[in-house]
């Protein structure tokens, strides 16, 4: 890595860092009193809060077979797991990738999230978090709170994490390039044959390399097909009723974004969180996030703009998921 | 604490700017640059041969304060005069915020830095410090040098404005300016935006990879160093590393290396080469030698 590049990611983590808790200090109070362009002028405008969403109680009398809508594309051929531990790197990727050219869609999605190791992306994430693990380690000798035994135990199993990295760099150099180079295509293709599982974690991990600017400018082309494609695919698991889908287009739509693939819309994140939220399959880990999300898109919306985005979310709801 | 911390990263921030738009010299020390490029023009270089002429070349206000003179270099801009049009891309890109500071009072602020434990990685590594001194030294130095006639600029975000001169003054014809587009073309992207825009920002590139090798086909040695850079950084070229030091090594042919600080630019050179053997370095030593040929003047063609 150049001097410069080093030295800018330093510098600009000190500016980052700088400018985040300056942003977080000037929106603060923004985001609690930003009056509705749409409000009365005299009066004191009520406070906007996403009407209750509607129990579903279809749902709990619905077959549990037709209660899971995630899984559009029942599979095919025998679902097959990652061989264990025990199995050397190089040896499972060549039987889960047979076993994913067969059509086993289980195994295709799992190949490429194995795959996402070894890419350039894949491989300095793992960088960036030895280098973490190694400052915790250096963080620990000089922290009274923590007895002998404890530190000694932290050591070794952040130790073991950064042991596990070195290894999977080792497996990964091992690999062919042109495997590496096509992780993403045993995922495309079981997105391709209708399992929306593949498209949701298509999109998650086709976007997932584009995380700064200069990632977006160095593969434009590429980052434009994904784009597209991601968008594409999240529509379709939608379409074939895919709850989940509806969470991941609400965290797209989001003001804190956990797919980059749409502008901050506070409409459309309210009305797909206000869709998955009528869901009764949602975990709970989704469901948290729907209602924070449920509640934070809200403040941006006045009332006529609220009621508008959760007739959208019931309308989105009923025509992917209702009756399924 | 928080002013120290603010008050370093301003100035690392300002640092990481100038190093990434690497600029040319002093506004001060180029008076007749305006006139070399409105001669180009009229003469009809390939470089500027798509520019609108100049109305008023803008090297008369050059030794003027920024802040007086910048409503006239904004008029002036407007009408399509290159010079004005790059000074208010520099000053922006390199100055906003800019107040000197002494060595005493840098001096003050990493002695204040180490004690309260704050640190400075690089690489991952915490910096020293004496090094976290001398970087901030030479990059004060620097600004010194670049805004010693823009002080008082105090724009809340000043790379729309930064990127908007450079632009005109790009597109107007100046050389240095197009050398520094691809640098502040996607400044005012962030990951999302760049995603969602990404259409727009591959027209950018194009664009900037347009400018820079128009740049340097029309002899600006800035563009050498700007190529450095991209082709180091794999943003308008794929990463390569002999085609960096390639261009690198070139620049620093070129007399106007002259206007990097000759520590900064060593060290670049010495971490450049470090990635290759010593095949490819010789190698890239050779053709940079070529290279350089195309921009011996010592200011912007």
């Amino acid at each position: 890595m150049t001097r410069i590049r080093r030295y800018a990611i330093a510098v600009g983590s000190v500016a980052l860092a700088a400018g985040v808790l300056f942003a977080l200090m000037r929106d603060r109070p923004a985001t609690v009193a930003a009056p509705s362009p749409l409000a009365a002028p005299s009066a004191t405008p009520a406070p906007v809060t996403p009407a209750p969403v509607a129990p579903t109680p279809a749902r709990s009398a619905t077959p549990a077979a037709a209660a899971t809508p995630r899984r559009s594309a029942p599979p095919a051929v025998r679902a097959h797991q990652w061989p264990d531990d025990r199995t050397p790197f190089g040896d499972a990727v060549k039987q889960v990738q047979a076993w994913a050219d067969a059509g086993d869609t289980r195994a295709a999605i799992e190949l490429t999230s194995q795959l996402s190791t070894c890419t350039p992306y894949g491989l300095r994430a793992t960088e960036a978090s030895d280098e973490s693990d190694r400052q915790y380690i250096m963080n620990d000798l000089t922290d009274d709170q923590l007895t002998k035994a404890q530190r000694e135990t932290r050591r070794a199993n952040t130790m073991q994490r950064i042991n596990e990295n070195a290894k999977r760099r080792a497996d990964c150099a091992a690999l062919p390039r042109d495997l590496v180079a096509h992780w993403l295509d045993p995922l495309d293709r079981a997105a391709q044959s209708g399992d929306t599982y593949a498209m949701r974690e298509y999109a998650r991990l086709a976007m997932a390399e584009y995380d700064g600017v200069a990632a977006v400018v160095a593969d434009v082309d590429e980052a434009i097909t994904r784009r597209d494609k991601a968008r594409a695919y999240l529509d379709e698991a939608v379409r074939l009723g895919d709850t989940s889908a509806l969470v991941a287009l609400a965290g797209a739509y989001a003001e804190s974004a956990t797919i980059n693939l749409y502008a901050v819309d506070a409409a459309r994140a309210h009305a797909y969180a206000y869709a998955a939220l009528q869901a009764a399959e949602l975990t709970a880990m989704e469901r948290d996030r729907m209602t924070w999300l449920l509640n934070r898109s809200a403040r941006a919306l006045d009332a006529s703009a609220l009621a508008q985005a959760e007739a959208e979310g019931r309308r989105l709801y009923a025509r992917c998921c209702s009756g399924r | 604490m928080r002013w120290l911390v603010l008050a370093l990263a301003v100035i690392a921030g300002a640092a990481l700017l100038y190093r990434h738009v690497a600029t040319s010299s002093g506004t001060a020390d180029a008076p007749t640059r305006a006139g070399k490029a409105g001669a180009s023009a009229s003469a009809g270089s390939p470089r500027t041969s798509t520019a609108p002429p100049s109305t008023k070349a803008a090297d008369d206000l050059d030794d003027r304060p920024f802040v007086d003179v910048r409503a006239e270099l904004e008029r002036r801009a407007e009408r399509g005069d290159a010079h004005a049009a790059a000074r208010l891309g520099r000053a922006f890109a390199q100055c906003n915020g800019y107040v000197p500071v002494d060595d005493a009072q840098l001096e003050s602020w990493v002695v204040e830095a180490t004690a309260r434990g704050v640190t400075l990685n690089v690489d991952g590594h915490p910096l020293g410090p004496d090094a976290l001194l001398a970087r901030l030294k030479a990059n004060q130095a620097q600004r010194a040098r670049d805004c010693a006639n823009a002080g008082g600029i105090d724009e809340q975000d000043p790379r729309p404005l930064a990127f908007h001169w450079t632009e005109r003054a790009a597109a107007l014809g100046d050389a240095d300016a197009q050398a520094l587009y691809g640098n502040l073309a996607f400044a005012t992207y962030n990951a999302r935006s760049a995603i969602v825009d990404a259409e727009q920002l591959r027209e950018r590139k194009r664009l900037a990879r347009d400018y820079l090798e128009r740049a340097l086909a029309g002899g600006d040695a800035l563009a050498l160093q700007q190529m450095y850079l991209h082709y180091a950084h794999g943003t308008l070229y794929p990463e390569d590393a002999e085609a960096a030091y390639r261009y690198l090594y070139a620049y620093s042919l070129t007399p106007r290396s002259a206007e990097m600080a000759p520590a900064a630019l060593t060290g670049l050179l010495d971490e450049a080469a470090a990635a290759l053997d010593d095949g490819a370095r010789e190698r890239a030593r050779r053709a940079a030698r070529d290279l350089a040929a195309c921009c011996m003047s010592p200011g912007s063609p």
